[in-house]
């Protein structure tokens, strides 16, 4: 029977759809607050001859015990910092050698139905200029980042019954639908990724049809009392466990390359880095494969949204490096998205922790791109930025730190997902497959997009991975060089 | 609770593993079944093959709208037997993919 707001909420998330993934009773998920607080208890004060094996656990690209990860966030030791971030900096080597990938952020719409504290899209936030993109609208913020050399978006939507599931299908269709000519090719996004409320397994299976890349929703904090706090009663958002189990629900739909993450600064950033574990290791057991990508925000200014100034658990710069790295510590295999939230400095800090995906030229303002403002306006922001550099000086400054800039989409398109490309990066022989698209990528970037500057620096980095590619890769060098030679020609989107 | 497999899905799993693994026996040939869904190709079964397939010389060849095969070295096989194995595949999904 529904009698309060609760009950329709409980009604309208298809309460099946996650217990039947719970054991033991209806209230019983897989973070149990006591038992994460009692193992960052238990382990306050490792030693470093019990960190060290921990460490030596990643390097073997093991995801970790919750005991362990606890360890490592309690490390006190300088020295031993020290030898986390290099580990951190060596396990992202190991698995995804040194390129990175970009992507922008293309919002649809802040229509929201919630109330989250934190967030500027609150239905009672009145400042908000509200907006929903019309599939106009998408083609030409589409258009705009094409020109611009992205290959990869992630669509972002506020819940809304007007940005359901089929306007998000079409918001892809859009944006895939799109192709600019630009000086000696062609711009199109060939990956649409996406981050949205969390869907049935009948609403998950839509947007698997329309192709997407990752599927993603974090959870924004996995403390229950702290998530019931910061999600009002009766909001669609206040249902904990609907939002927790939505992973599953996309790996049943076929979904299989999902996206996790929790916001930090709304509970102590160790009980969250424990949580994102146990998410990973919930899904490893059950579907064998672990999240695609673990995102690690944290808490901007957003207008009008005083929570922001109150909360005490706001992560120092330097929390912010040990979590980056532990992250990357327990869970080897997964991709770890930083984003232009944080300031071009701590971007600098951070990258070298694991990090392997980045956003560059981003706008988050609901039409940003296409109306060509070059301020942030906070009134139509979830939340304002930390950079907002070009994707050409974004990339200028990754190559100059001995980085390759991938623009490689292959992986989805030729049965590299899920369980595959799980244990492709185990064994590292994704690393290798992908430095050769990333050259492929990168070059036809250059080409089409850099400018002079960039486009010096990026050649002599690509000298050198093809030279490193003939040395260590020595059967795939012809064929590469072979593909390379086509994309000088001006053929495009060629891949491994 | 594992994720639940309709009976039909099981036996394509099955029924793919065991010719893939004839045809890797006889050929040397590596493959994969992966569905296929706009232009993602999930990667489905035949998980043993995975790290043996380079990525360099790959192939993709769809069976339907729903299914394709991943191979590495299909060229490997002569032309009529390989137009043999694309009809098993073709029937196997047609039979067991609908699960």
């Amino acid at each position: 029977m529904i009698s309060k707001a609760g009950d329709v909420v409980r009604y309208l998330h298809k309460e099946d759809e996650y217990t039947r993934y719970m054991g033991n009773g209806a209230e019983s998920d897989f973070i149990n607050d006591d038992d994460i607080r009692k193992r960052l208890k238990a382990n306050r004060e490792p030693k470093p001859h019990n960190v060290r094996p921990i460490i030596e656990k990643s390097l073997a690209i093991e995801t970790l015990q919750p005991d362990e990860t606890a360890a490592l966030l309690n490390v006190k030791e300088k020295e031993l910092w020290k030898e986390i971030f290099e580990a951190a900096g060596s396990i992202k080597k190991k698995v995804y050698d040194n390129r990175i990938v970009t992507f922008a952020p293309l919002y649809c719409s802040n229509l929201c139905v919630n109330n989250c504290l934190y967030c500027a899209f609150r239905s009672e936030n009145n400042l908000e200029k509200r907006r929903r993109l019309s599939l106009d609208e998408v083609k030409k913020e589409t258009e705009v980042l094409a020109k611009l050399g992205h290959k990869r978006l992630i669509v972002v939507y506020g819940e809304h019954p007007l940005s359901d599931v089929n306007y998000i299908a079409d918001t892809i269709r859009t944006v895939y639908g799109v192709k600019v000519k630009t000086g000696r090719g062609f711009g199109e996004i060939r990956r649409v990724n996406v981050n949205a409320a969390p869907m049935s397994v009948e609403d998950l299976k839509i947007l698997k049809e329309v192709g997407i890349g990752t599927f993603q929703t974090f959870q924004e904090t996995y403390h229950h009392e702290t998530y019931k706090k910061v999600h009002p009663e009766g909001t669609t958002k206040s249902d904990y466990q609907w939002r927790l189990y939505c992973m599953h629900r996309a790996m049943e739909a076929g979904v299989d390359d999902v996206g996790i993450g929790a916001l930090f600064g709304l509970y102590d950033w160790k009980f969250e880095v424990m949580g994102l574990l146990y998410h990973a290791r919930e899904l490893e057991e059950h579907f064998g494969v672990g999240p695609h990508t673990i995102s690690f925000p944290r808490l901007e200014f957003a207008a009008n949204t005083p929570f922001i100034q109150e909360t005490r658990y706001k992560v120092s710069d330097e929390d912010f490096k040990k979590l980056v790295a532990v992250i990357r510590l327990s869970v080897p295999y997964t991709g770890m998205i930083l984003t232009a939230r944080e300031p071009a400095d701590t971007r600098r800090e951070v990258l070298p922790l694991g990090v392997t995906q980045t956003d560059a030229s981003t706008r988050i303002g609901i039409g940003a791109y296409s109306d060509r403002y070059d301020r942030q306006e906070a009134e139509r922001q979830q939340f304002l930025l930390g950079d907002t550099r070009s994707l050409d000086e974004v990339i200028r400054e990754l190559v100059e730190m001995g980085h390759i800039v991938s623009f490689c989409t292959a992986g989805y398109r030729c049965g590299r997902t899920g369980r595959c490309i799980m244990d492709m990066l185990k064994c590292g022989k994704e690393g290798h497959l992908c430095k050769l698209n990333a050259i492929l990528t990168f070059k036809e970037w250059l080409d089409d997009f850099a400018g002079d500057e960039t486009r010096e620096i990026g050649e002599e980095i690509l000298k050198k991975e093809i030279e490193e590619v003939k040395t260590q890769q020595p059967s795939a060098h012809p064929e590469l060089m072979k593909f390379y030679r086509r994309v000088e020609n001006g053929e495009r989107d060629l891949y491994f | 609770m594992v994720k639940e497999t309709s009976t039909s899905k099981l036996l394509l799993l099955k029924k793919e593993n065991e010719l893939s693994s004839f045809i890797r026996s006889k050929y040397g040939v590596n493959l994969f079944l992966a569905e296929i869904t706009g232009r993602r190709w999930s990667y489905i079964t035949g998980r043993d093959n995975v790290n043996a397939i380079s990525f360099l010389f790959y192939e993709r060849i769809r069976l339907d709208r729903h299914f394709g095969i991943v191979a590495e070295g299909w060229q490997r096989i002569p032309d009529e037997k390989k137009d043999e194995f694309i009809s098993v595949f073709k029937k196997m999904v047609e039979e067991y993919g609908k699960g």
